[in-house]
């Protein structure tokens, strides 16, 4: 697998993700900005990536990625980087 | 030599139907032309055997063995150049080859291509039209992929850039089979191997000028 690709991807798709899940977590805390980061801002990203860059998925297609399995990975990877923070908090704050 | 079959591609918008069984083939060495006037289902058949929009039916078969359109990209069986750009806008071309080919052999390939040192500093974005449909070939060119469906690598492309796409697209015959649909109809003709023209839904086998202008593709 391009592993270059695909975080390019994961960049790209979450950028949508994080500016809608950063706003949240401003109003809601930061509790409510990770969870949606990993539930509704999955949505977010994806109709963003989908609207400006829709294209570009023949980037990923040519490379032998399908779109299903890139927002799995993505979602598996946001799960690693940021359920951890966000049992943390629910936990401990 | 591999060898790809499309048969029985049917493709029904509302009630009116794009696609009535149409069926081709394409070997290595090849270059396939399709014609056809806009929204005779060109695009619509290269989206449908490459999974990424759905047909009311279609059979695939990649050297004999049955293969669902879903797979196709998976699998690397079959690139494909849309018409539009595919590439990010923002990133430089220099970045843009690494990004696809993680090894340097294969970069090098593309950097040292004809032409390709007198853009690799440029943004995407700011690529004319015709650097960037070579930048786009280029990039197909490296990839493993047997078969290849270009969809308009010619059109808009200034003069210089179609004779350097052509050249490419007969260089890669030679290890991959190619199905190209263009409105360059002369420049299509010249290279292609065997054509078709749609029409109403159905595909026809066509030669020459005369063929497309008994079709209604072009004036007689």
């Amino acid at each position: 697998m391009n592993e270059r690709a695909f975080w390019k991807y994961y960049r790209d798709f979450n950028l949508y993700n994080l500016v809608f899940s950063a706003i949240s977590g401003i109003y809601f805390g930061i509790a409510s900005g990770l969870f949606i980061f990993l539930s509704f801002g999955m949505l977010i990203g994806f109709l963003g990536f989908r609207f400006f860059r829709s294209n570009e998925y023949y980037l990923y297609y040519n490379l032998g990625f399908t779109k299903k399995f890139l927002i799995k990975k993505v979602w598996i990877c946001n799960l690693i980087f940021a359920g951890p923070v966000f049992l943390l908090i629910i936990l401990f704050l | 030599m591999n060898r790809l079959e499309v048969a029985e591609v049917n493709k029904t918008f509302g009630k009116r139907q794009i696609l009535n069984r149409v069926s081709f083939s394409c070997k290595t060495g090849e270059i396939i032309g399709l014609f056809g006037r806009n929204g005779s289902g060109k695009s619509t058949l290269l989206k449908g055997i490459t999974g990424t929009l759905s047909m009311d039916s279609i059979t695939i078969y990649i050297n004999g063995e049955n293969t669902q359109a879903s797979e196709i990209f998976p699998k690397k069986l079959i690139g494909f150049l849309p018409q539009d750009s595919f590439l990010p806008k923002e990133m430089k071309v220099r970045d843009v080859i690494p990004l696809m080919f993680p090894k340097g052999e294969e970069q090098d390939k593309i950097f040292h291509a004809d032409g390709v040192a007198a853009f690799d500093s440029t943004r995407v974005g700011k690529l004319s039209l015709g650097e960037l449909k070579y930048l786009e070939l280029l990039l197909l060119s490296q990839l493993p992929q047997p078969f290849f469906l270009l969809d308009e690598p010619l059109s808009m492309l200034e003069p210089m850039y179609i004779e350097k796409a052509k050249k490419l697209l007969l260089s890669l015959k030679a290890t991959k089979g190619l199905v190209i649909t263009d409105h360059y109809y002369k420049d299509v003709l010249e290279i292609a191997d065997r054509s078709l023209v749609l029409k109403a839904g159905s595909a026809y086998a066509v030669e020459n000028e005369q063929d497309l202008a008994r079709h209604e593709y072009i004036n007689a």
